[in-house]
């Protein structure tokens, strides 16, 4: 690993001056577990490195004026004893406790995870699902951007050299409403993601869906909202024999997609076995 | 480039060690501090071989920078045995179950065990197997394992009724 200057601030304050000083020459570290293996096989070679893991601020979970707030170095293992999260954000602590293993969990960041943008990536689909939204911090101000603008494609989003991802926050889920989850890997333990679906649905007074939130993982070269799906939903009422007429709909989308992709043949299955995976979630917290 | 210093408990002692910024902790454990229990097995975070417990929690050692432990609490094989070097209870259920073959991924595994039965004196065996989900084992099968880490539970009266 090429040698750099090693710098690893107290506070936001002290981070965002030395971006603004080095942001030509600097990576950021947090959980580190895809940073590293990048110094380590020089694909990455900063004369500067950014360890923000001292900045004890950074690392929380609340809820406060009805949203949920995340700070970028809450770990999955953090997020996952959490009991907001195991209490009332099911999709998101089905996320967090199948990411990596154990030890990738101790060590990886909601924040890391949001701006590496991987296609493979773990939570951006749930956070694009809780209709998520991000605050950048630099030395010149404050940026608030939704997940949706902020994802650009593979390993690419929307953040500048000189900016850190100090806050990721959304809507708390209000009665009524409900979020899922599903992750298809190749195991369980240690298994990148294959392909997920997440669902936000929110029901009117007559157990039919008012509005939803439809996203697919590991499609598209990011996560990918389909408002065609969304549109077939409308009014459908949550019961499995009508839910699951919109399940062709589903293998269309992934078709249209990555038609050309070898993995098309394998998605566009299974991803109607996740969506009905995330319909069944929804009907049991909403009934 | 500048050298770091670095402040933390390795196994029980309070340590302050020079060394250079662009270290991995596993190097760091290995060269500097001469921890030969930590291995390196997939240098990518997938086998857990480099496995140490840090501020109670398990991590792949070739995914951090050494400079990330200033001010934790590291625990390595090295600060497992009981007093006078003899094995503690998880090691010996190893050695009694013959959970050991190789041996490579054997320091990891036992320190996920130690960090699972730390926190949770009376894991069941699905709690087991999620919490060595993260090291690999290429001989055993895993099956003596999972037993040992039984019978360690098992004797500090930690058994599900």
């Amino acid at each position: 690993m090429r040698t750099f200057d090693y710098h690893a601030p107290a506070t936001v304050e002290e981070a965002v001056q030395i971006l603004a000083k080095y942001q030509d020459d600097i990576a950021v570290i947090a959980g580190g577990t895809d940073l590293i293996i990048e110094l380590k096989e020089g694909h990455k070679k900063p004369g500067h490195v950014l360890d923000i893991t001292r900045i004890k601020d950074l690392k929380y979970i609340k809820e406060e004026e009805g949203r949920v707030k995340i700070g970028p170095l809450a770990t999955f293992s953090f997020l996952e004893s959490n009991a907001l999260v195991r209490e009332k954000l099911p999709a998101l602590y089905e996320t967090v406790k199948y990411v990596g293993s154990p030890q990738i969990r101790s060590l990886g960041t909601i924040g890391g995870n949001v701006v590496n943008a991987s296609v493979a990536g773990d939570s951006p689909t749930v956070l694009l699902t809780y209709d998520a939204e991000v605050v950048l911090k630099s030395a010149e101000g404050e940026r608030i951007m939704s997940l949706h603008e902020f994802n650009l494609g593979p390993g690419n989003c929307a953040i500048r050299k000189d900016e850190l991802l100090t806050e990721v926050r959304f809507p708390m889920p209000e009665e009524g409403e409900g979020v899922s989850y599903f992750k298809i890997g190749k195991r369980k333990a240690l298994a990148i993601v294959v392909l997920a679906v997440s669902i936000y649905v929110k029901k009117d007074a007559q157990n039919r869906i008012e509005k939803s939130r439809v996203v697919l993982g590991a499609v598209n070269k990011h996560p990918m909202r389909s408002e065609r799906i969304e549109e077939a939903l409308k009014g459908v009422e949550l019961k499995e024999e009508e839910l699951e007429k919109i399940l062709p709909l589903f293998t269309e989308e992934v078709q249209k997609a990555i038609a050309n992709r070898p993995s098309v043949v394998y998605k566009r299955e299974g991803v109607r076995g996740a969506a009905k995976e995330c319909f069944r979630q929804l009907m049991h917290q909403l009934a | 480039m500048e050298k770091i210093t670095i402040h933390f408990n390795l196994n029980g002692k309070d340590v302050c060690r020079e060394t250079d910024p662009n270290k991995r902790l596993i190097d760091f454990l290995r060269d500097d501090m001469g921890m030969l229990s930590v291995k390196e097995g997939c240098s990518e975070g997938e086998c857990g071989a480099c496995t140490v417990i840090f501020n109670g929690e398990t991590v792949t050692s070739c995914l951090m920078l050494a400079g990330q432990v200033e001010g934790g609490e590291v625990i390595t094989l090295e600060g497992v045995a009981d007093e006078g070097d003899r094995p503690n209870y998880i090691q010996q259920a190893f050695i009694d179950v013959g959970a050991v073959q190789c041996g490579f991924c054997t320091p990891g595994m036992i320190l996920s065990a130690k960090a699972l039965l730390d926190k949770n004196p009376a894991p069941s065996r699905e709690e087991i197997q999620t919490a060595i989900s993260g090291n690999l084992c290429r001989c055993t099968g895993y099956t003596k394992i999972i037993d040992a880490i039984e019978i360690a539970r098992d004797a500090r009266g930690g058994a599900k009724a």
